[in-house]
């Protein structure tokens, strides 16, 4: 008996609860793509390595995440990302260009 | 009117502080051992050194580098060889050239911060590009400077 109202409950309950998931998938939606759009995953990478461009290949020049997310000596990411956007070389620029920590992948 | 310490001299110039160092090195300074090569920071030959880490000049604003030490290829060593010069020419390192000198100061910054580095930090490290393929003796020149000159890193 018990059983029986309880699963009666449930099928009343069901229409505004489908109705909540069917918002809450929507937002999630907008969220998810954010979270995975190309221009925040190519560096909040869980990789030893950045990637680059909406189609998320390997960044060319073998470009690795080094010990602090900022390149390795000699080949920092800041060697050829300064701190602002570059117009005649088309390179992207920002203060303190880096990965994301892997914690933050 | 950017205010420039370019080898230790300065130097007054009249451009935009958008413009590519690279431009203000090689035009306006008249510093030509600083190569163009790919104008978007992919292949190394305009690499020279502010505040002593490589830089990519063709992709590095010159107003960036106000009130910071500017070393091109000329600078250097300042008066002698550097011992990655030397290095350089006793492993006959250059084929056509033209790449030389980025790999050069690529290699100096890459000594500075690691006095002897292994195949795979200097794999990682040094990624500019050399049609001629000279790849195999800029690595044995890195080994050979890092081996003659411990004094390499400071300089």
């Amino acid at each position: 008996m018990t059983r029986a109202l309880a699963l009666m409950l449930l099928f009343m309950a069901a229409p505004s609860g489908l109705a909540q998931n069917d918002e809450s998938a929507a937002l999630w939606r907008k969220i998810e793509s954010v979270l995975t759009s190309p221009r925040c995953l190519n560096c909040h990478t869980a990789t030893e390595f950045p990637r680059q461009g909406d189609d998320r290949h390997r960044h060319l020049h073998g470009v690795l995440r080094g010990r602090d997310g900022r390149g390795v000596p000699g080949q920092t990411c800041a060697a050829c990302h300064p701190s602002t956007n570059q117009s005649m070389s088309g390179v992207p620029g920002g203060p303190s260009w880096h990965l994301a920590p892997r914690s933050m992948a | 009117m950017l205010q420039l310490n370019v080898n230790g001299s300065a130097h007054a110039v009249d451009i935009d502080a958008d413009a590519p160092l690279l431009w203000v090195i090689r035009e306006l300074i008249g510093l030509t051992g600083t190569k163009f090569g790919c104008g978007v920071a992919a292949c190394g030959a305009c690499t020279v050194h502010v505040d002593g880490e490589a830089v990519r000049s063709c992709s590095y604003p010159a107003g960036a580098a106000v009130g910071k030490r500017v070393t091109t290829i000329e600078g250097l060593a300042r008066g002698g060889m550097h011992p990655v010069q030397r290095a350089w020419i006793a492993e006959q390192v250059p084929q056509c050239g033209y790449c030389q000198s980025g790999m050069i100061m690529s290699a100096a910054a890459l000594l500075r911060a690691v006095p002897r580095p292994t195949d795979a930090q200097i794999d990682a490290a040094i990624t500019n590009l050399c049609r001629c393929g000279t790849y195999h003796r800029i690595r044995k020149a890195i080994h050979r400077a890092a081996a003659s000159a411990p004094a390499a890193a400071k300089s």
